[in-house]
């Protein structure tokens, strides 16, 4: 039987890897408190599946990014999306972080996902594997490319006006 | 703009976003038992369920070199720390001049110099 205690332990513990990663994939930070808890309620009522699984951690991201992944796909067609600065947008942004962030924002869902997992997080590749039910070389492959455009866009973004 | 310096840029701003937080906070609520549920244990535990609810904003939070710092007092210390510096870098700043100043004369004497080899009379 799963008490209370166990799952409160859980995603106490994962609660703020979950929400960031959420976050990244969805990139807004409301969505991601609503998928966050979407995603509780929905793994509270599996918590038998849950508990008996050989790495929780992995499950329980790898479920997350599913659920982030279901709300991209629904996501209506006519949403604004802001401008970010990989268009020839005139608006400077000032702040470094936000300007990563929006460059990561712009990357393919599987690119971003691996450097968050990777970069952000710290995990290893296998796990990062796991998560995102690939193989390792995928992982690698991702992690490659999306690393390269960050390079790439952030270089021509710091040059801004020179 | 250099490799390395785009890499430490990235470093940095991965470092801040490791930061980021929810803004609101995992809360476990029990549910009212309802007609169908038993009152024992077992069941009573599957009528639980999780509520997320607005965190606390922090009285104080400022960042320092893309770090998250919601001590008043740490980031005290580190502006301290930072004016101390800047004062010690502002004490060698006359010491400069000087060195400057210095140079100047040389190079007004040297320009004195060839303003007399010049103005010689030719012999």
């Amino acid at each position: 039987m799963v008490v209370r205690g166990d799952f409160n332990a859980l995603f106490l513990e994962l609660h703020p890897l979950i929400f960031r990663l959420a976050a990244r994939i969805l990139g807004n930070r409301e969505e991601a408190e609503d998928a966050c808890q979407d995603l509780y309620e929905r793994l509270w009522r599996r918590r038998m599946v849950v508990v008996v699984q050989r790495n929780p951690k992995g499950y329980v991201l790898a479920a997350a990014r599913n659920m982030c992944l279901d709300a991209l796909r629904v996501r209506k067609p006519m949403m604004e999306i802001p401008p970010t600065l990989s268009e020839k947008s005139p608006r400077v942004v000032d702040d470094t972080v936000e300007i990563v962030t929006k460059l990561m924002n712009d990357l393919p869902e599987k690119q971003r996902t691996a450097i968050h997992l990777r970069d952000v997080e710290g995990m290893e590749i296998e796990e990062v594997a796991r998560v995102m039910r690939v193989n390792e070389t995928a992982v690698r492959m991702s992690l490659s490319r999306g690393r390269a455009t960050l390079r790439e866009q952030l270089t021509k973004t710091m040059n801004y006006g020179i | 703009m250099e490799y390395n310096a785009v890499d430490k840029v990235l470093e940095s701003a991965f470092a801040h976003q490791k930061q980021e937080r929810s803004s609101r906070e995992i809360v476990l609520k029990r549910a009212k038992p309802k007609g169908v549920w038993l009152a024992s244990a077992a069941t009573v535990a599957v009528g639980l369920f999780l509520v997320l609810k607005p965190a606390p904003e922090p009285d104080f939070v400022c960042y320092v070199d893309g770090v998250r710092i919601e001590n008043r007092d740490e980031a005290m210390e580190i502006v301290r720390r930072t004016l101390d510096k800047v004062s010690n870098d502002m004490q060698l700043v006359p010491r400069e001049v000087e060195v400057v100043n210095g140079g100047m004369r040389r190079v007004s004497n040297e320009l004195r110099r060839v303003n007399e080899i010049f103005n010689q009379k030719p012999k």
